[in-house]
């Protein structure tokens, strides 16, 4: 009953111009080939700062798609009803992630011969005892055949929960809420692991002497509020050019509780990481915030804490902004660029040591991933449903109050 | 025209399991809630009732005797040897604490993620909150050897002109401790306001609805009350999803911060979040098992939904407190630390080694059982799982405190530990006041929380039946008229009719119903509660003050105060360097300006509610009219124009309600 609704419903809404974004979701993707085989050029003058920055754009855009596959997952886990209208962009974006794979490549390039990025990479060190004491874990094959496990899973899991939401489109059998349901439970124990161990390889392995606890909750609850301020942009601009005119402002609002519980919940991972280093005060764990509370990078740090934290939180707090599209869309615009400036803040010191530096690398870096993942985006748009038409939960969804 | 059926039949299947299933079984009606609720208090207590309290009551009686030997004998009794300084006392405390965590947890948290299954368990969940924090003070404050001492903790102006250490987390437990036990006890007094009003209204002795009456700040059931009440409600729930985040982590601190091999980790915090939410929800899975069992009309409110949502609470906290054990374990081998992986091979190979694993299997192991239904729906096998989670989580705690202590750095002051008589009397005496608090709480306020269960009956457009005769009750002469009420039959007549009644014009009216109405504040067009606002501004006065009192208790006086201050205001400046930290440390000010902040705006918001809808109201006419003061908790709509509107007139006011469907108008003197 509801899909004879809610087709009557659209017929309201603006269609896609399909054939129009096809072709510039292609344009996207070759101008952003471009701009990576243009950067590609400073391995040659500058391969620490490539490679450093290459992996500040790639985990930036990793923790957006794998922060949307945590908030699909999470809507089935829960049983959630109110998200249905906006679920099908997270799976879009998480569907993305055989791009982002392929991104991943030249960060195992390096690690296998360039050992630019991960100091434990290097044959000079495999004598150091304090490597060898955990080179069980910390070495090449394994290394590998942990990113290939990753990303099949997460590949695999996306896939199969954007595929699942898309066959109910045709057929509207709500079995497949129930089917999805059930493997999610499971997906997300995995997912878990998969975030968890990715950050721990890919980020604080960066210093492999190094090591928090919280790490992996803190890389993942950036990443989940940061995807869903893509998330948020992205509704907000379907909305706005009247394409999804579903997404009303009570799912605003609840997106932006979410935000601002995710703001809050970032500023607590973040502070009790930090609070108890420096409360402990040993100098093996300390000197991760040292170099990162050293000049100009100092500065930065206490930027982090305000942008990251108090900006969004206080913007975020009264009712109204909320349910604001502009407010909302400001407050998720600057969540996401704090992502990418605290991504910056914890990868770039190992190359900009002494201070803080932006250079043609990092910008031609990420624009070059963020033209060919928008891209990957545009024509995934277009080749499915703007939202699941005939998911047994749509009603629930569209009559939401928050 | 078979596949088509198979079709239809496959598609009715899957949305018959997707159906959300009512959460108040078998078409309840809100008078049927009052009754079940309030029959537990108001009914004589049964058998079993007073067999269970006295021998608990016995039980807990083992405090006190406990407290009065080790307090005249001294310390020395309890099992405390070095190297274990913190024996089972601080277990115990830590115990009790995070199991008070749920309560709260339920309360806000999922109030915020639209959990709507918790407005049936939330009262008792808050009640366990409080009793648990109470068991748990009573550990720290008899370790501190000096009972009579314990006012030093306090931050008092002038005494002795010594100020305490805000740096150090015990401090901030002593803060975070004291504003979760006081706000707690706000939100939970706060919530019990329309029940209590219940009560006065159903009890028949004059005592007691005095006594009510009192305590509910003479609740009427006015929608423009409930409008503030709503609004205080939800921010007060706010502050205390901050608050019980914040004492958990705090509590998490008082070890985290030291730099004892196995506790300088810096997932404790979550962790010891997910543990209290764990353990907590396997304590109220104990209470309310056998609630539903001795009361068997609550289990149409408790429903076997409930049990399986909590069932699936379990399962998840169950499984990222795995997830925490995990990870420090690999950690510490990763963080290749030689006393981080000594510590780790003492737990799981030490003489201690049954704690670890009892820990492991009880509380992330056993809990895997939930992801079977059947593990789920059925009562007692989710009962004794919930048991030994907490039996579990008990040793997590000695696995994390004693076993680390146990083993310190110098080989040769390694000894076992062994709590004494004295230290497990104490902590089978708070077992026993645990218990004991909860079954007189069950026998003197509605366990189950009233007004928010009527909230979930379902359809708004039920209607009850009316009596449909209109009393001809005109007021004696000389008397004074107050104004005209009607009934209605349902929540949409009463939001409709309130609609008609502002469009119409006037003023000086108002509705009356036993739970909050959604859309009454469009219907009544009440502007937004300013209650936020209030609360807004008490945070920031909390804030402040705690930035005044910690900064200047920490940091030696400016200078500059000299020229124009007494000494006595530049008395409160307390320079002292503790651990090497900066006299400004932020960082580790933050705890306590935290609950500062949450203490002050819990408070301002239950003071704003209180103002803002004149509440403390011993006396109102509407009372006069009997039906009223008898239903309008229970199940009754009302509205009711004040004579004193412009547009009042006893005639065409009458007139106007009846076309609106209002029944048994009657006219209420003043």
């Amino acid at each position: 009953m509801d899909h004879v609704e809610s087709v009557s419903r659209v017929s309201a809404a603006v269609p896609l111009p399909a054939a129009k974004w096809k072709i510039l979701g292609r344009w996207l993707q070759g101008i952003g080939l471009f701009l990576l085989a243009a950067s590609s050029l400073g391995i040659r003058w500058h391969p620490k700062e490539f490679i450093h920055s290459w992996l500040f754009s790639f985990f930036f855009f990793f923790s957006l798609c794998a922060g949307a596959l945590f908030w699909v997952l999470l809507h089935y886990v829960t049983n959630a009803g109110w998200g249905v209208v906006v679920r099908r962009q997270a799976e879009n974006v998480a569907s993305l992630f055989p791009w982002v794979a392929l991104l991943f490549l030249p960060i195992l390039w390096d690690a296998f011969s360039g050992h630019q990025l991960y100091e434990w990479t290097n044959p000079a060190l495999a004598h150091d005892p304090a490597l060898r004491a955990k080179s069980a874990y910390l070495n090449l094959p394994f290394f590998a055949i942990r990113a290939l496990f990753f990303f099949a899973f997460w590949i695999v899991a996306a896939r199969f929960l954007w595929n699942g939401s898309r066959l109910q489109d045709s057929d509207g059998d709500p079995w497949r809420t129930v089917r999805l349901q059930k493997f999610s439970y499971g997906l997300l124990v995995v997912y878990g692991a998969c975030m968890t161990f990715a950050a721990i390889d890919w980020l604080m392995a960066l210093d492999f002497r190094w090591g928090s606890t919280l790490w992996g909750g803190y890389v993942f609850v950036g990443a989940a509020g940061a995807s869903l301020a893509l998330w948020i942009l992205l509704i907000l601009w379907l909305r706005a050019m009247g394409y999804l005119p579903e997404a009303n402002e009570e799912h605003l609002h609840l997106m932006g509780k979410l935000l601002f519980a995710f703001t809050a919940l970032w500023g607590y991972f973040a502070f009790s990481q930090y609070m108890l280093i420096w409360y402990g005060n040993i100098p093996e764990e300390t000197y991760f915030f040292i170099r990162r509370n050293f000049g100009s990078w100092n500065w930065f740090a206490i930027g982090l804490v305000v942008g990251r934290f108090f900006v969004p939180f206080l913007l975020l707090l009264p009712q109204a902004t909320k349910r604001n599209p502009k407010t909302l869309g400001l407050a998720a615009g600057w969540v996401l660029f704090m992502q990418a400036a605290e991504l910056y803040w914890l990868i770039l010191p190992g190359v900009f040591v002494n201070a803080v530096a932006v250079g043609l690398l990092e910008i031609l870096i990420w624009a070059g991933m963020g033209c060919l993942l928008a891209g990957a985006f545009l024509l995934r748009l277009v080749s499915c449903e703007l939202y699941p038409r005939r998911d047994p939960r749509l009603r629930e969804s569209l009559e939401v109050i928050s | 025209m078979a596949a088509v059926k198979e079709t239809v039949g496959r598609e009715g299947s899957g949305r018959a399991a997707l159906a959300r299933p009512a959460l108040v079984l078998n078409e309840r009606e809100a008078s049927w809630v009052n009754d079940a609720v309030c029959s537990v208090v108001e009914q004589p207590a049964p058998f079993w009732w007073w067999l269970a309290v006295i021998a608990f009551g016995l039980l807990a009686g083992a405090v006190p005797l406990v407290v009065v030997y080790f307090i005249s004998t001294g310390l020395g009794v309890w099992g405390l040897q070095s190297p274990v300084f913190w024996g089972i006392a601080i277990l115990n405390f830590v115990f009790w604490i995070e199991i008070g965590h749920a309560g709260t947890l339920i309360s806000a948290i999922l109030l915020f993620t639209r959990q709507r299954w918790r407005n049936s368990v939330n009262r008792a969940a808050e009640a366990m909150t409080i009793f648990a924090v109470l068991c748990a003070a009573v550990f720290p404050l008899f370790h501190i050897g000096r009972q009579w001492m314990f006012w030093y903790m306090v931050p008092v102006p002038e005494s002795y002109a010594v100020w305490q250490n805000f740096r150090g987390p015990l401090l901030w437990d002593e803060f975070a401790v004291g504003t979760y036990f006081t706000v707690s006890c706000l939100f939970w007094y706060f919530g019990l306001l329309p029940d209590i009003a219940s009560l006065r209204d159903r009890t028949t002795k004059l005592w007691k609805k005095r006594l009510y009456h009192v305590l509910c700040w003479g609740w009427t059931g006015s929608v423009r009350v409930w409008h503030h009440y709503e609004a205080g409600y939800l921010c007060i729930a706010g502050v205390v999803s901050v608050l019980v985040i914040s004492v958990a982590s705090v509590v998490s601190t008082d070890f985290a911060t030291t730099l004892v091999p196995g506790w300088h980790t810096t997932i404790f915090p979550p962790d010891f979040i997910t543990g209290a939410i764990f353990s907590g929800f396997a304590m109220i899975v104990t209470l309310l098992v056998p609630l539903r069992a001795a009361y068997p009309r609550l289990k149409d409110m408790i429903t076997p939904k409930h049990l399986d949502n909590m069932a699936k609470v379990l399962l998840a906290t169950g499984s990222l407190v795995g997830y925490s054990y995990l990870i420090e374990l690999f950690m510490a081998w990763y963080g290749a630390n030689p006393f981080e992986r000594y510590t780790f091979l003492n737990r799981i190979t030490g003489p201690d080694r049954f704690t670890y694993f009892a820990m492991f299997g009880f509380n992330v192991i056993l809990p895997q059982i939930f992801w079977f239904r059947r593990c789920r729906s059925h009562p007692w096998i989710l009962w004794t799982a919930s048991v030994l989670i907490n039996v579990g989580m008990w040793f997590e705690r000695y696995s994390i405190i004693v076993v680390s202590l146990e083993r310190d750095f110098l080989p040769s002051s390694w000894r076992h530990y062994l709590p004494t008589w004295v230290d497990w009397g104490l902590f089978f005496g708070s077992v026993g006041l645990f218990f004991f608090l909860f079954l007189l709480f069950l026998r003197v306020l509605p366990a189950l929380s009233i007004a928010e269960i009527k909230t979930l009956l379902g359809k708004p457009e039920r209607k009850r039946h009316l009596e449909t005769a209109t009393k001809e009750s005109a007021p004696n002469p000389g008397e004074q008229i107050y104004g005209l009420g009607a009934e209605f039959s349902s929540e949409e007549e009463l939001r409709q009719a309130s609609e008609e009644t502002r469009k119409k014009g006037y003023v000086w009216w108002d509705a009356y119903a036993p739970y909050p109405i959604h859309g009454m504040e469009r219907a009544m067009q009440l502007s937004k509660s300013r209650v936020s606002f209030f609360v807004l501004m008490g945070g920031l006065l909390g804030l402040v003050t705690g930035i005044a009192m910690v900064t200047a208790t920490s940091i030696p006086r400016p200078q500059f105060l000299e020229s124009f201050t007494t000494g006595q205001l530049q008395g409160l400046f307390y320079a002292t360097v503790v651990q090497g930290k900066p006299y400004f440390s932020l960082p580790a000010f933050v705890p306590v300006l935290l609950e500062l902040t949450i203490l002050f705006a819990a408070f301002t918001a239950f003071l704003a509610v209180v103002l803002l809808s004149r509440l403390p109201r011993p006396y109102h006419p509407v009372w006069n009219w009997g039906e009223l003061a008898r239903r309008a908790t229970n199940d009754g709509f009302f509205l009711v124009i004040e004579a004193r509107d412009p547009l009042f007139s006893p005639t065409e006011s009458r007139q106007f309600l009846e076309s609106l469907g209002g029944r048994q108008i009657t006219m209420i003197s003043r």
